[in-house]
């Protein structure tokens, strides 16, 4: 039995898995080949934003980047509990673990969806592992829970001393750095809310920045599609998630429960992201929708 | 029983693998830059063999795609006792498991399972990489050159979606993933060309990587010392003499090319000294 905030972080991850899903399917439904090609560039850019951010918040909190830090040191999410890892190594040069059960490609199959999850597997750990360490990371998923035939995912992710460059080894490894502090990181642990609303974001803006840089005739046309079919299954999870937990669905509940902020404007990502007029886009063409279906105002 | 023709593919493996240890460990030990050289000559040398098999395969007319590079090797010899069932082979997608290694059975033997685990981290990523022109994913989430491992877990993915334009006529049939059957074209009687070919591109890797770099003879001699005990060690187990032609055969270092390195040179020589040919 999963507590109240337990189930808060499951909606969470499930409604970004779902949300990433389903803008993937419309667009290769909708371009076929090419749209294929854009989901994969869109998600290695947003792995990269995902690698570039963390290791930015990283060298703010003078910690050492590398692989005991990117796996170990202020995650951008809390934990899921459904997750199930065999930890079976970790140190400042690798990372070796065995995913059991991903919560991810189980949704992922429920939707029919599973090609589009090898998609998100092959495509973002290596965008935003590499990008973490500088394109120095050597990202090794050789099973993959998304692979039909694999029975659990198979992650070795390497940063050999040996191919660091000299200039970079002391910012990569206390070793090498003799005036090297270590600091005292406190903190619980990471907020949901912001942390999957942030990743539903940029998901979208980079979907949204491919389509228009590849297609740019279709591209307001077919994102417009992808967030009303998203809308509309957000409206039917949340209705679905407040009769089971016996609660009214309003605004506070869709807050807890869903990713994006209910006031787009409480939303403090988008000053960061602020072309194409994704931000409008969203609101017009997701929000707008979804408040309606749900009676919110 | 093996044939002799599998006992010379298999000799001819184990005498690169003995090759590839002699030169790794005289780079670990003398080398200033140590291990950071040795990956950069593993790479080097993986970039060879895939660039390579790249033109091979253009010239034969055939797709640059995962399911050629592993059938159709020009400059990679499967050693027979390679056991490495494979989950899924397709133009886009290979996934094999490694049970059983010879290279990896080699570096155990020779103590060499730390240069052997640098090699493994290194190679498949770069050869698979020159020969797609950097586009394929090469995962190795687990090897048989690391104590804990049972097994190694190669999968490589090349995408038709990450190619851009021009993927059909270069790559591949289609779009989706096809499931054809596909055979192996390789025979035994290539063994010896490809060997001779790797470890002169495995000798060539490592003397390009500094040509100032002054090998320590000691090292260099116990590494073809080695070599040489193996050999010998085979031409007694074979009921063969240790002569010329035993070495022509059995031998993945070519003891009758005069024009290549001053590294090989050197490492001809010695072997053909220790032998007392």
């Amino acid at each position: 039995m999963y507590s109240e905030q337990q189930l808060e972080v499951i909606h969470l991850q499930d409604s970004y898995t779902i949300m990433y899903a389903l803008l993937a399917r419309q667009i290769i439904n909708a371009l076929g080949e090419v749209g294929d090609s854009i989901v994969r560039e869109a998600t290695r850019r947003y792995g990269k934003d995902r690698g570039r951010k963390r290791r930015q918040k990283h060298l703010e909190l003078n910690v050492k980047i590398n692989m005991h830090s990117l796996f170990a040191v202020c995650s951008d999410l809390p934990s899921d509990p459904r997750f199930r890892r065999d930890r079976l190594m970790l140190t400042e040069e690798e990372r070796n673990s065995h995913t059991l059960i991903c919560p991810m490609a189980q949704v992922w199959e429920e939707y029919g969806a599973k090609k589009i999850g090898r998609i998100y597997c092959e495509e973002f750990h290596r965008a935003c592992y590499q990008e973490y360490a500088y394109g120095l990371t050597q990202v090794n998923l050789a099973r993959t829970l998304t692979e039909d035939g694999d029975e659990y995912c198979d992650f070795h992710v390497v940063l050999r001393k040996a191919n660091v460059p000299s200039d970079l080894k002391p910012q990569c490894f206390a070793e090498c750095d003799s005036s090297y502090e270590k600091p005292n990181i406190s903190g619980g642990a990471a907020d949901g809310k912001s942390g999957f609303s942030s990743l539903c974001d940029r998901v979208y803006y980079y979907m949204l920045e491919v389509l228009l840089e590849r297609c740019p005739e279709q591209a307001i046309s077919i994102m417009t599609d992808a967030l009303h079919i998203w809308a509309q299954d957000t409206a039917e999870r949340l209705r679905q998630q407040a009769k089971e937990l016996n609660q009214p669905i309003d605004i506070s509940f869709a807050d807890r429960h869903f990713p994006l902020y209910m006031n787009i404007d409480e939303d403090t990502l988008w000053p960061e992201y602020p072309n194409y007029g994704a931000k409008e886009l969203l609101k017009q063409e997701f929000y707008n929708p979804l408040f309606k279906k749900l009676s919110l105002d | 029983m093996n044939r002799i023709f599998e006992l010379e593919a298999q000799n001819l493996q184990d005498t690169w693998s003995i090759l590839y240890l002699s030169l790794a460990k005289a780079v670990l030990q003398a080398h200033s830059n140590g291990e950071a050289a040795l990956r950069t000559v593993v790479r080097r040398y993986g970039a060879y063999i895939g660039t390579a098999e790249r033109k091979a395969h253009q010239k034969g007319g055939h797709k640059i795609n995962l399911a050629n590079f592993y059938m159709i090797p020009h400059y990679r010899f499967y050693d027979p006792r390679l056991c490495a069932p494979q989950q899924q082979l397709n133009e886009q997608v290979a996934l094999f498991n490694v049970i059983r290694c010879p290279f990896a059975r080699m570096m155990k033997l020779y103590d060499g399972e730390a240069a052997g685990k640098v090699f493994c981290e290194e190679y498949s990523a770069a050869c698979i990489g020159a020969y797609t022109e950097n586009i394929a994913q090469v995962n190795l989430s687990e090897v048989l050159t690391e104590p804990r491992d049972t097994h190694c877990r190669i999968a490589s993915y090349y995408r038709p979606g990450n190619f851009g334009d021009g993927w059909q006529e270069a790559a591949f049939d289609s779009f989706a993933e096809d499931t054809n059957a596909l055979e192996l074209r390789q025979e035994l009687g290539q063994a010896k060309a490809i060997w001779n070919q790797s470890a002169d591109y495995l000798v060539r890797a490592f003397s390009e990587y500094d040509t100032a770099f002054e090998w320590p003879e000691e090292v260099l001699s116990e590494g073809i010392q080695q070599l040489a005990s193996f050999l010998s060690m085979r031409a007694a187990s074979m009921e063969q003499p240790m002569d010329l032609g035993f070495l022509a055969r059995n031998c993945a270092l070519n003891v009758s090319d005069t024009e290549t390195s001053a590294l090989s040179k050197e490492l001809r020589q010695l072997l053909l000294e220790i032998l007392k040919l």
